[in-house]
């Protein structure tokens, strides 16, 4: 009998009377088979009566022990709980924390890249500036030895 | 089949199985008992 689908008190249930029934027609049958008296009968019922009550008991107690398990389990959950919780608000607090630096330290690179990027504006400014005027300089100096050579080719053709 | 996680499941299938034992003893015991007192045609 597959028992997957059935609640487990149902199945102890079963398998428990299945042990009684047995148990008893056994004795039946023996008695049958060998005789018996009265005196015989009761002793036996007896001892049987005995072991179903140590049985039982023994369920019982497996099943407060199993209770009590369980409420343990059950405490110990809440308690790992709260500490998880706990772990999850400091990791938080840390996490904030170090972006807050993050952004400190990113906002003084920024600047820092910033007022590079300036400096360089300047000197490229300064660079061409002064070439301008060098060239401007050399444009002056080119055009007065064009005028020489024209008047030195003049005095030579005239 | 006759080995369980539970303990207690595991308890009560071996007693079931002793059980059976015990039921198929006593079954077999009424038979030639029955045999000694009717039987001999």
């Amino acid at each position: 009998m597959n028992f997957s689908r059935v609640p487990y008190y149902i199945e102890v249930a079963y398998k428990f009377a299945m042990i009684v029934w047995l148990l008893f027609v056994s004795y039946q049958l023996f008695r049958i088979v060998f005789g018996g008296s009265w005196i015989m009968d009761l002793g036996v019922g007896a001892v049987f009566a005995a072991l179903i009550g140590v049985i039982v008991g023994l369920v019982t107690e497996l099943g407060k022990i199993r209770q009590e398990i369980g409420s343990v389990r059950h405490e110990l959950g809440k308690e790992i709980g709260g500490v998880r919780q706990e772990m999850a608000k400091e990791m938080g607090g840390l996490r904030q924390e170090m972006a807050k630096e993050m952004g400190g330290i990113r906002q003084e690179l920024g600047e820092g890249i910033g007022s590079i990027r300036q400096e360089m504006g300047n000197l490229r400014a300064d660079f061409y500036k002064a070439l301008s005027e060098q060239s401007k300089e050399l444009h002056g100096e080119l055009t007065a030895i064009d005028k020489r050579v024209a008047r030195i080719e003049h005095k030579l053709g005239a | 089949m006759l080995t369980s996680d539970d303990p207690l499941i595991d308890f009560l299938n071996k007693a079931l199985y002793v059980s059976i034992i015990i039921f198929a003893i006593a079954t077999y015991a009424l038979f030639f008992h029955m045999l000694r007192l009717y039987g001999g045609g």
